[in-house]
């Protein structure tokens, strides 16, 4: 495979290793508090390493581990699952005006693997077209160290005393609320929507009958239904809808403007509380205030 | 390992890794209808909202620590605190709090 690269590739992959060091120590350490938080859930460390090295979603590996260890049916995870990691699919729909249309379907799969709020993170700040072998690179650091960190957290999970361990089970759903305050604080809708979660769920649990239905079918069923009221009557503006077309039909040729259409697409697509802070450096602070308060997905890793 | 605990794992790696490859290998288009594209703004809050609450206050030996590290952590997420230490902190308070009561 090597024979194979060029010289642009391979000046790519080790752009990307370099890029994706600074995101490496988030990765260990949240990373190591999901190993913590899992062997307390009765997962082993070979187990939760296993979890942290195929599924490489923050968010949607504790959402599924909570839906494990209250016994939901394999559907049930799986859904679960879904709709917690579904802003991938955002982020997998950006990446293809990113990329060479003729881009062959092993390459391809090995970029879908790679795209992670962070890595989506540094791809959209790359001017151009996005050669693969930078997110190559840049997974090649971060995931191996989401991997190691997972198994360090887990075989000290092991070794802990049980007073101790016990507490941990608070560390997942600490977890998850840092990742969705930030969110519900800078959205009014995302606030609500929140709030109207939380409230209806108290409800289903503690009103005769609904309180019958299994907690997982809960989720699912008010995951849908409020979301979906949300996005009826509250959708997301997408007022930049039409500097995003102007790049597809390839208007705009002069490199000053494609990048701008380029970086006001990646911010019409996809949320930004990791990365949000570092884009100010880059110049277009009207837009991006704008689209700060409007447009976030989750900002798991 | 076990296969009961190893098979739901696999079931969530491969429909994330599907979320993530399905649609860079068959839409050659963002999305623009404004309904789906909230949707999948939206869902992820409220699908770890409901994940979150109740279930936080059943999840120590206590409710009062179970209470006390969802207040505590909303209020460190809220000011921007970086998620593990999120976590190490709502860990802690449950670990002091217990001391306390028991």
């Amino acid at each position: 495979m090597a024979r194979g690269l060029s010289q642009a590739d391979r000046t790519a992959f080790r752009q990307g290793m370099i890029d994706g060091l600074p995101l490496l120590f988030a990765y260990i350490t949240a990373s190591f508090t999901f190993g913590l938080a899992a062997v307390k859930m009765g997962l082993s460390a070979t187990e939760a390493t296993v979890m942290a090295a195929t599924n490489n979603a923050s968010a949607g590996q504790l959402a599924g581990l909570t839906a494990i260890v209250a016994g939901a049916s394999l559907l049930e995870v799986a859904l679960t699952t879904i709709v917690v990691n579904s802003r991938y699919i955002l982020m997998s729909c950006a990446l293809t005006q990113k990329i060479d249309q003729s881009m062959s379907t092993p390459k391809r799969m090995l970029l879908a693997w790679s795209i992670t709020d962070e890595i989506f993170g540094l791809d959209i700040r790359r001017k151009g077209k996005l050669n693969p072998y930078y997110n190559y690179g840049a997974m090649l650091v971060v995931l191996t160290g989401w991997a190691f960190g997972t198994l360090a957290g887990a075989v000290l999970g092991q070794l802990l005393p049980t007073r101790i361990l016990n507490a941990f089970g608070i560390m997942l759903y600490a977890m998850l609320l840092a990742v969705i305050i930030p969110g519900a604080k800078m959205n009014k809708v995302i606030f609500g929507l929140v709030a109207a979660s939380w409230a209806s769920h108290y409800a289903f649990q503690n009103l005769p009958i609904l309180k019958e239905i299994p907690t997982s079918v809960v989720v699912i069923i008010l995951s849908v239904a409020i979301t979906a009221i949300g996005a009826y009557f509250f959708p997301v503006p997408m007022e930049d809808a039409d500097v995003a077309a102007d790049v597809e039909r390839g208007a705009p040729e002069d490199p000053l403007s494609r990048h701008h259409g380029h970086e006001h697409h990646g911010h019409r697509l996809h949320g930004h509380e990791y990365y949000g802070h570092e884009h100010h450096g880059h110049g277009q602070r009207g837009n991006e205030h704008s689209s700060d308060t409007q447009n976030h997905t989750g900002g798991q890793t | 390992m076990r296969l009961d605990i190893l098979i739901p794992i696999l079931v969530m790696a491969a429909v994330t890794y599907a979320l993530r490859f399905l649609p860079l290998m068959f839409l050659r288009n963002p999305i623009r209808n404004p309904f789906v594209h909230s949707f999948l703004t939206y869902v992820p809050y409220v699908t770890l909202a409901l994940l979150i609450f109740p279930a936080v206050v059943n999840a120590t030996g206590s409710i009062y620590s179970g209470w006390a590290s969802l207040i505590i952590s909303v209020v460190l997420a809220w000011k921007g605190v970086a998620m593990p230490i999120v976590g190490t902190i709502a860990w802690f308070t449950v670990i002091v709090i217990e001391m306390i009561l028991i």
